[in-house]
């Protein structure tokens, strides 16, 4: 078992920056339960009022359920799609990986805007109908650079050994890959996925151009931006963050039954710190 | 919302006015005719001439295009919406260039059937082609509008040759907003300049509207205003914005800044803040318009070119027009009806915003302006202007 | 057997993985290609046309580049944009280490629950974000009136918000968990041995940070880097809401010239030349990288 290292200076560091994180974070939920309609103390007191205004707006509820299944599609797609990628740049000494990567990460260089009117104009001209598709796939180049970067820092730092020594001991890539290699980063693919996610969840300014005529929930707060702000936007950004709360205890709690029964002898929560830390499952070779 | 009469009726004003008198509220389509005699603008030539103007029966998806709010989710429309199966489909815009923009790059694909547009953009979307016709046959319920909506000089929202590109239902305009427990009422858009005031009040990254208000106040027509005068309006807009604590995202914006106390006046507010900021907790907020005026707004329903539902686009349009859900809308909004019949139906906080018992009067002080062209020898152009806005926002100059 | 054992005592430059294919990585290409690639081509195309209203037409001209140069107020943008974008990157880097080596050395039982948290803060929306930073930082906010009832201020501190300060502090709350995760992504898989042998060795921590730390993480932290300097330059929003004069990007540039005044040609010329610019810090970060030789270390165990 590895030390454990005492370190007051980072242990303080990750406290402040928790504090950091949280802060907005906290008054964005309290304000979701704000009486009036108001963002900023004083604080007038506790009411269900935007939670309600929010389950029962149908406009809402219709923007709402657009965002949700082209977030989950982007999620999904992005992890498979992503994960090959950057499978396939971090296992490889191809020539081609230099102008591969060059190419995941070139959206970022340019703004959401240029991407959405550009796949606009791409879209019409080759007569392809805008949909909740069009959105996905525009969303897609949108993340995968996100993903990429967090994927491939994981893969990258992969033990080149324990890889090899499964392919001598006779696996294919395909059994290294699902045995060796995906049990030591599938946590970092999972938050990385779940990003793609919030990102795709929060996007408008390249939504709006490919979107037909629907609306997803950021380019209806947006809208009604121009006239009132008020704690509806606090209301829908708690749920979310709730609804992933949900997500996140549901997988874990999922992973821990998994290793328990896998392993018997090793706790699940063990399983899971060794996974973290980058250890396959089962101890060392 | 309060407002002093700079000048006194014009001869021509009380002569329309007297003729006025003659026609009820609630006139048959049949006065129609004699109605649009009365005025400059010709007669509208689309549809059958002599026909009894119908409604045409709505159906299908009527897919909408512009600011949330303006698709009228109130009680009243989404019964006719029920009533009629008409599905409604929504794209939120959150800038007004996304029409143009999106429109022109898209070539309505989309098959939008309606949208709105400021009147000030009218020149640039009929040079733009993006304005369909309306058929004033099949919106029986324009005969309702306040006589003021018959005539328009600017073409904008009937053409020269008497096309009409939109249905006037809702307007509403600029004033000074401010918090009445911390400040008194201004007389003057000057006297934001007080160093009282410095750091205390706020103005809306709104190019259009501030070039507009701006060069209004300088006594300029921001649609034809000469190059010439271009330093003078960023001059003084650059007052403005060095005298505020900073710049706003939007109205709302500027209204949150308002109830947590952050600002305490507004260079180009709106009346409707009133109420957006009682919802959120202050029930201090005014707007006033100063003597040198303002200018108004008038959010046009028009169908664009490409759109494929265009009878149901009428009949949402004519049932906008309905003296009961043109009171509705306004209150939801908080803005201002067209409707003549529709002012006695608003409940009182609607009511007294603006002054129906002389709107024509009243659009004087705050007309209607156009933007400033995209291209021009001679006037200022919405890029000079846009350039200028950067630089000041940015301390460029100052 | 035996070849693992050989394979292990070559030097690490010859254990290099490179027998894998490149193959999974081309569905995701081809992608790239089709739904990025080719609108970004047509637009380069339109960036050399004329431009109409809100479209564009021949002939072939320099002249969008030679405006969106010239412009006097894209070169102040510009270099606000650099300033924030700096800003930003430099403290979310400088903070997500420590977090990091914490996370990885420190954390034991508290690691999953402390990530978690992180991660979940990633997940309130953009603009709600904007407004509790408001909230947080403004004239009655939580910070000024919390001074002001400890007694330490009369006066509200004027450059919390609607400053570039407001902006960088935004910004770094959005980027600071991603760039935790990229960086502790790269941190988890070394292998604890690393640490302690270092330290078995009599390492002090600074030796330990500055001789393996460091140099180890230099390649992915310089990509986080990279990767937050370019997007808190190029946003352009959050200096809407908080930022003051100073606060404007040269993103609005783009939005302007495409939505408002339907000039194609300069709005892709200015994202073109935005573009080069980043390129050109891509570039130089790579050959910093691999002058120090930090560009490629692996890690064997």
């Amino acid at each position: 078992m590895e030390r454990t290292q005492r370190s007051p200076f980072t242990a303080t560091v990750t406290a402040l920056s928790l504090l950091f994180l949280f802060v907005p974070i906290a008054v964005v939920v309290l304000f979701s339960f704000h009486s009036t309609g108001g963002l900023s103390f004083p604080f007038r007191g506790f009411s269900l009022r935007w939670y309600e205004e929010v389950f029962s707006s149908p406009e809402f509820r219709e923007a709402s359920v657009n965002s949700l299944v082209v977030a989950t599609a982007t999620a999904v797609v992005t992890l498979l799609l992503g994960t090959l990628a950057a499978y396939g740049l971090s296992h490889s000494r191809s020539r081609l990986r230099g102008p591969l990567a060059l190419l995941f990460f070139l959206p970022l260089t340019l703004p959401g805007l240029f991407i959405g009117l550009s796949l606009l104009v791409l879209f019409t001209e080759v007569q392809i109908d805008a949909s909740l598709a069009t959105v996905t796939v525009a969303h897609l180049v949108y993340v995968f650079p996100y993903f990429l970067l967090v994927s491939l820092a994981a893969l990258n730092r992969l033990d080149v050994a324990l890889e090899e020594a499964g392919a001598d001991l006779g696996a294919n890539s395909w059994l290294v890959f699902r045995k060796v290699t995906l049990p030591q980063v599938w946590p970092v693919l999972v938050g990385a996925a779940s990003l793609a996610f919030a990102l795709s969840f929060d996007e408008f300014i390249i939504t709006f151009f490919v979107i037909g005529a629907d609306s997803t929930l950021p380019m209806f707060i947006w809208s009604t931006l121009r006239r009132t702000v008020n704690p509806s936007i606090n209301a829908i950004s708690s749920l979310l963050l709730l609804v992933t709360l949900l997500l996140f205890v549901i997988s874990f709690v999922l992973t821990f039954r998994r290793g328990r029964k896998r392993r018997g002898v090793i706790g699940g929560e063990e399983l899971m710190e060794q996974a973290l830390a980058g250890d396959p499952i089962g101890g060392r070779t | 919302m309060r407002y002093r009469r700079g000048r006194e009726l014009s001869r021509r004003e009380f002569l329309r006015r007297a003729g006025l008198t003659t026609f009820t509220i609630g006139a048959t389509p049949a006065i129609l005719a004699a109605c649009g005699g009365d005025s400059p603008t010709p007669p509208p030539t689309t549809g059958s001439a002599g026909a009894e103007p119908s409604v045409p029966p709505a159906s299908g998806t009527l897919d909408y295009f512009s600011w949330e709010g303006y698709d009228a989710p109130i009680d009243e429309m989404k019964t006719w919406l029920k009533d009629n199966s008409v599905k409604l489909n929504s794209a939120y815009i959150g800038n007004h260039d996304d029409i143009q923009a999106k429109l022109k790059a898209s070539n309505n694909a989309e098959g939008f059937d309606l949208i709105t547009y400021y009147q000030g953009y009218k020149p640039l979307y009929s040079e733009l082609g993006i304005l369909g016709p309306i058929d004033d046959n099949k919106i029986p319920n324009l005969a309702g509008l306040n006589e003021f909506w018959n005539d328009d000089p600017k073409h904008q929202w009937i053409d020269a040759d008497g096309t009409r590109t939109g249905v006037p239902w809702t307007f509403g305009s600029i004033g000074i907003t401010y918090d009445s427990a911390k400040v008194d009422e201004m007389d003057s858009w000057y006297d934001l300049l007080d160093p009282s005031l410095k750091g205390k009040i706020s103005l809306p990254d709104d190019p259009v509207g501030q070039f507009t208000l701006t060069a209004h106040i300088l006594s300029l027509d921001p649609g034809a205003c000469p190059k010439a005068s271009l330093p003078e309006v960023v001059d003084l807009n650059r007052q403005f914005v060095v005298q505020s604590e900073s710049i706003s995202a939007s109205f709302g914006d500027m209204t949150t800044k308002l109830v947590a106390g952050d600002i305490v006046a507004c260079y180009q507010g709106w009346a409707a803040m009133n109420s957006f900021a009682a919802a959120e907790g202050s029930t201090t907020v005014k707007t006033n318009l100063p003597t040198e005026g303002s200018f108004t707004f008038a959010d046009m329903y028009a169908i664009p070119t490409g759109a494929d539902n265009v009878d149901t686009a009428h009949a949402f349009m004519n049932q906008l027009l309905d003296p009961e859900v043109n009171a509705r809308i306004a209150e939801y909004l908080v803005g201002a009806v067209t409707v003549d019949a529709a002012v006695d139906l608003l409940n009182e906080e609607t009511r007294t915003l603006y002054p129906y018992e002389d709107i024509a009067g009243y659009l004087e002080l705050a007309p209607l302006y156009n933007n400033p062209p995209l291209e021009s020898d001679e006037f200022v152009t919405q890029k000079e202007w846009t350039d200028s806005w950067q630089e000041i926002k940015a301390g460029v100059g100052a | 057997m035996a070849s693992v054992a050989e394979e292990s005592q070559r030097p690490p430059a010859a254990r290099r993985r490179g027998g894998g294919s490149i193959i999974p990585a081309l569905p995701a290409a081809a992608g790239l290609v089709a739904f990025f690639l080719v609108p970004l081509l047509v637009f380069a195309v339109y960036s050399f046309l004329t431009a109409g209203l809100y479209s564009v037409s021949g002939p072939l001209t320099l002249d969008a580049y030679g405006e969106a140069v010239a412009s006097r107020v894209n070169r102040t943008l510009a270099a606000n944009s650099a300033v924030i974008g700096l800003a930003t990157a430099v403290v979310t880097v400088a903070v997500a280490l420590p977090i990091a080596y914490w996370l990885r050395r420190s954390a034991r039982r508290l690691r999953i629950p402390v990530l978690f948290l992180i991660i979940a803060s990633m997940f309130a929306s953009y603009l709600v974000r904007i407004y509790a930073w408001r909230t947080v930082l403004g004239s009655n906010g939580l910070i000024n009136d919390g001074l002001r009832r400890l007694g330490l201020i009369d006066e509200p501190l004027e450059f919390l918000i609607y400053s570039r300060f407001a902006v960088t502090v935004a910004l770094v709350h959005i980027f600071l968990p991603y760039v935790v995760l990229v960086i502790y992504a790269a941190m988890a898989p070394l292998g604890a041995g690393l640490f302690e042998a270092a330290q078995d060795l009599g390492a002090s921590s600074r030796t330990l940070w500055r001789r393996v730390i460091l140099p180890l993480m230099a390649a992915p932290a310089a990509s986080a880097f990279l990767f937050v300097f370019i997007l808190s330059a190029s946003d352009y929003v959050t200096p809407q809401f908080l930022g003051g004069a100073s606060g404007v990007t040269l993103g609005v540039q783009v939005q302007v010239n495409f939505r408002t005044l339907g000039n194609y040609p300069v709005a892709a010329a200015t994202s073109f030349l935005m573009m080069a610019a980043f390129l050109a810090c891509y570039l130089l970060s790579a050959l910093v990288l691999r002058a120090l030789r930090l560009h490629d270390i692996r890690f064997v165990n």
